[in-house]
């Protein structure tokens, strides 16, 4: 009987070990790999404009698992023709327009390794991108005529898909123009500026020649350069009160004036001229220009001479000195009224 | 005690068939009774056992928003809870939607699941996880894990589609309750848009010396991406350029006012009427006269971190002479300013 029990017993245990299924109601789950995605994707055309041809600018930071290498961007629909197309020719670089993508869009780097890409229907493939840093952010170009945009003006969508982060959808706007034409004039400008209206000699030595003190001609312009001209009213130095004229040289020829001959020139100190702004140097004819010690030529009274020129370009203060040189004899009648007007006037070129 | 063992195991048997909800892994109810002088064996600190005498045999009738157990009388059910609160971000969630709980008076142990339907509900698209994508099960969490007032993003959703999201409810001592009323909300459509005008600008005539300042250009921007977008600015030729004199008036970050010459672009204004700011970048952010460079390459003009509806800005340019800039009729530059969105 106990030895029945038992056998009954174990055998219970057996049946209800065996019955008492335990029946664990597994769910299942689908086995869910956590999602990753690209931080901050933006793809950039840099012509908006419908049916415009454009390179594009692509920026975007992996996740914090993301280590991948490949890298492709589809613009949705983009076919061909209207609906806009993808360059199967495609050139990856880092600048645009030699500025680096990583100055204009922020990112820390350019894609690393070697990367290409080759457009195909819609979407371009880069190839070559060694493995990435994850958390990290990066950017391209793909120069040139990446793409062509479609004739309506919307927004589209574009798939960036990079590594192992899920695909990201941007939307990129094309419009009628995304260009401002900016126009202006500046006019032409040219000044003369005299440092005086009067220039005296003083009382005049028989036993030297004499040399005014001179007046300085300031000239500025805007054109291609500028021209000095005199034109002497009198043709020489005249005193009313004697009625005598010291005469001045004939023009043309620059001559060294002596005392003890009567003479009156218009010289410019080849020393005393200064280019201004502009650089380069002021042209001086060689009737008048003058060592300053008495060589000059006759300015005339019947047509304006040309003194100076400067044919650089636009400058700013520029500056010569017109002097008159004169010379006496003992006989030269005495008065207190020699004078002469000379007329000096400039004109830019343009 | 052999022959108790015996009969017991009998029993057993029979209370794993038909008693499922009073045993688990680590528990088996006994037995029990109801009335005074009960053995006292139905409850304990993490369970217990209510039980009601008599019924109704009349089944239930239920509809997609309450049950009506006719066949049981529940001694006690945990509220069913109402729709939650739904938000698209005032238009601007294109790929997600934020979702707030409505407890419907729940104890603060109870916990929260979050069902998915894109058809009222005919069928389930899935249950929100607690990461906030859909998923196939069921994921209880409290209100307060579930973002309490200002509750949770829902992820991974499509653009211009018409979700209904309900809630069920789960705690301690009562079996979950059906999925209560839904409520709906439609995500934003997935857009960005810019615009610039006028086209052209003309500066008229450059006096030596004066700063001279264009009027103003419009730009907006809109963007339903989660991250904002940036307008940049680039030019063809660096500044004023003249053909005919070859000779460009220089872009340059400066003040115009003292420069010798110079071009340059600013900004005076930006407003969005939701989300942004739309916020003016250096150098582009100067008054009076001074202005920014541009160049060849897009220069990062104005940005906004988030989605943003109603951006408009106000741009001018301005440029000034000197005595000596080359006079033509032919200076020009042309600016392209480009929107682009951050998703």
């Amino acid at each position: 009987m106990k030895s029945y029990c038992n056998k009954l017993m174990k055998s219970a245990f057996i049946i209800t070990a065996g019955v008492l299924v335990l029946v664990n109601v597994l769910v299942f789950a689908p086995k869910v790999f956590a999602l990753t995605y690209l931080v901050k994707p933006e793809v950039i055309l840099t012509n908006m404009d419908a049916t415009g041809a454009s390179a594009v600018i692509i920026e975007f930071t992996t996740s914090a698992s993301n280590t991948g290498t490949g890298l492709s961007l589809t613009f949705t629909g983009w076919t061909g023709g209207a609906s806009g197309s993808v360059a199967g020719s495609q050139t990856v670089a880092q600048n645009y327009n030699g500025i680096s993508c990583t100055t204009i869009t922020g990112a820390a780097s350019y894609i690393p390794g070697a990367p290409t890409a080759s457009g195909s229907s819609a979407t371009v493939t880069f190839a070559g991108i060694t493995t990435e840093t994850a958390s990290h952010s990066y950017c391209a170009v793909l120069t040139g005529s990446a793409v062509t945009n479609p004739t309506a003006a919307n927004s589209y969508p574009a798939v960036l898909t990079d590594g192992t982060d899920v695909a990201a959808t941007v939307a990129v706007d094309v419009i009628t123009n995304d260009q401002v034409v900016v126009s202006a004039t500046v006019p032409p400008t040219f000044t003369l500026v005299l440092s005086g209206n009067t220039d005296a000699f003083g009382t005049l030595s028989t036993i030297v020649a004499n040399a005014s003190a001179g007046v300085t001609c300031t000239l500025s312009t805007n054109g291609t350069g500028w021209y000095l001209y005199g034109i002497d009213s009198s043709a020489g130095l005249v005193s009313p009160s004697s009625g005598h004229t010291i005469p001045a040289l004939t023009f043309g020829t620059n001559k060294t004036i002596s005392a003890g001959t009567e003479d009156y020139i218009t010289g410019l100190p080849s020393g005393s001229t200064t280019p201004g702004t502009g650089g380069g140097s002021v042209t001086l004819p060689a009737a008048y220009s003058s060592s300053g010690l008495g060589n000059g030529a006759g300015l005339g009274n019947t047509q304006l001479r040309n003194l100076a020129s400067y044919t650089v370009g636009p400058t700013s203060g520029a500056t010569v000195v017109v002097k008159e040189f004169t010379s006496i004899t003992a006989t030269t009648p005495e008065g207190a009224d020699y004078t002469d007007t000379i007329t000096l006037v400039g004109a830019g070129t343009f | 005690m052999r022959l108790s063992h015996i009969f017991v195991l009998p029993v057993l048997l029979l209370t794993s068939f038909f008693a499922s909800f009073s045993s688990s892994s680590t528990y088996q109810i006994q037995s029990y009774s109801i009335g005074p002088g009960s053995t006292n064996n139905s409850a304990s600190t993490t369970y217990s056992l209510q039980g009601s005498v008599g019924e109704q045999a009349n089944g239930s009738t239920s509809s997609t928003t309450y049950t009506n157990h006719n066949g049981s009388i529940l001694t006690e059910q945990l509220n069913i809870p109402p729709a939650p609160t739904l938000s698209n971000g005032s238009n601007t969630y294109y790929n997600q939607l934020n979702a707030i709980i409505n407890t419907g008076g729940a104890t603060t142990d109870t916990t929260f699941a979050i069902a998915v339907s894109t058809n009222n509900f005919t069928s389930t698209l899935g249950y929100v996880s607690a990461a906030g994508t859909i998923g196939a099960s069921q994921v209880y969490q409290s209100y307060i894990a579930w973002g309490s007032g200002s509750g949770t993003f829902v992820t991974g959703l499509s653009p211009s589609t018409t979700y209904e999201l309900r809630v069920a409810a789960m705690q301690g001592k009562f079996t979950n309750t059906n999925f209560g009323a839904y409520a709906t909300a439609t995500t934003a459509a997935f857009t960005t848009s810019f615009s610039i005008s006028p086209n052209s600008l003309s500066l008229g005539t450059l006096l030596p010396g004066s700063v001279t300042t264009s009027s103003s250009l419009t730009m907006t921007f809109a963007t339903t991406a989660a991250a904002g977008g940036d307008v940049y600015v680039y030019g063809l030729n660096s500044g004023l350029n003249s053909a005919n004199r070859s000779y460009t008036i220089a872009a340059a970050s400066t003040n115009l006012a003292t420069a010798s010459s110079g071009f340059g672009i600013q900004a005076t204004s930006a407003t969005e009427t939701y989300g942004g700011p739309l916020t003016i970048l250096a150098p582009y952010n100067g008054s009076a006269n001074n202005v920014g460079t541009e160049n060849t390459a897009p220069a990062h003009m104005f940005t906004s971190s988030t989605a943003i509806l109603g951006g408009s800005a106000s741009i001018n340019v301005q440029a000034k002479s000197s005595n000596i800039t080359p006079s033509a009729s032919d200076y020009s530059e042309t600016l392209t300013f480009i929107g682009a969105s951050s998703y």
